[in-house]
């Protein structure tokens, strides 16, 4: 089992069909889906819920609730809305800011020069240990200038609205949306670079 | 807005878009097949930057905990 993301498969396309089988099995109310996908994904989303917490019990505790969502809901799974992978990012993700706004809590600002400062270790692209396409994945966000990643960073991470990241950085609101826009569409052709290698072996 | 909401798409995946721009935009891609497909690439390619976080371990005790709450409570489908 690789790093990370821990989904199985070496080609993403093969993956996606593992995933959906996982997925269908929680719709049939096996349990064997949702440990599939807690094995191939934990990992990931637990690093996303710290990362947007700032601390381990509270990604825990969002990690039990994103899956048992997932659990109730996988019914309303809908292939052609995306990927298992995505459709789990994104209710953690979701999960993680109703956290951040709820009453009481500050605010984290993931700031882009603070990275090393947290002890973040991030394997390099070229490392052996990740997948094909993790590496992939990695070189695509590597790709992204110093300017549209922090934007990007600021507004996943923390989610920070356009001009509350014009604010944090000091630019005008419209950068602030050209680069988030032109940083998605970037990673966007990047990847399906990558997928269009797969889909042609 | 214009007819169609390429231009919203991206701050609408970041979950940063106003509540009205919101229903908005959403009204929209229940009509419209582009948008929505241009929506969901730019939604999976948002997940990249989570991907590239480091992996976190230790999780077995959680994945118990998981499985436990999903047999002990009989969590319906809904």
């Amino acid at each position: 089992m690789t790093k990370g993301d821990t989904s199985g498969s070496p080609d993403p396309n093969q993956s996606r069909d593992e995933d959906i089988a996982l997925v269908e099995l929680m719709a049939n109310g096996d349990s064997a889906g949702l440990a599939g996908l807690y094995d191939r994904y934990a990992s990931l989303l637990m690093a996303l819920g710290m990362r947007m917490l700032g601390e381990r019990l509270a990604a825990e505790d969002l990690l039990h609730d994103v899956f048992l969502e997932a659990w109730r809901f996988a019914e309303k799974f809908d292939p052609s809305r995306g990927s298992v992978r995505t459709w789990l990012t994104v209710r953690t993700r979701s999960r993680a800011l109703d956290r951040l706004k709820s009453p009481g809590r500050r605010r984290r600002v993931f700031n882009y020069d603070n990275q090393k400062s947290v002890g973040e270790d991030r394997p390099a692209p070229d490392d052996p240990s990740l997948s094909p396409d993790q590496r992939s994945v990695r070189r695509a966000v590597e790709s992204l200038s110093k300017e549209r990643r922090e934007v990007l960073e600021l507004g996943y991470f923390s989610g920070l609205s356009c001009s509350e990241i014009a604010d944090e950085l000091e630019i005008p609101v419209g950068t602030a949306k050209s680069r988030m826009a032109a940083g998605l569409r970037q990673l966007r052709s990047e990847l399906a670079d990558v997928e269009g290698e797969y889909s042609h072996e | 807005m214009n007819s169609h909401v390429d231009d919203y798409l991206p701050e609408l995946v970041m979950g940063v878009l106003s509540p009205k721009e919101e229903r908005t935009v959403c009204m929209h891609l229940k009509r419209c097949a582009k948008c929505t497909a241009n929506w969901v690439s730019l939604e999976e390619a948002s997940t990249s930057l989570a991907r590239i976080l480091s992996p976190v371990g230790k999780l077995q005790e959680m994945r118990e905990r998981v499985l436990q709450s999903v047999d002990s409570n009989n969590t319906t489908h809904t």
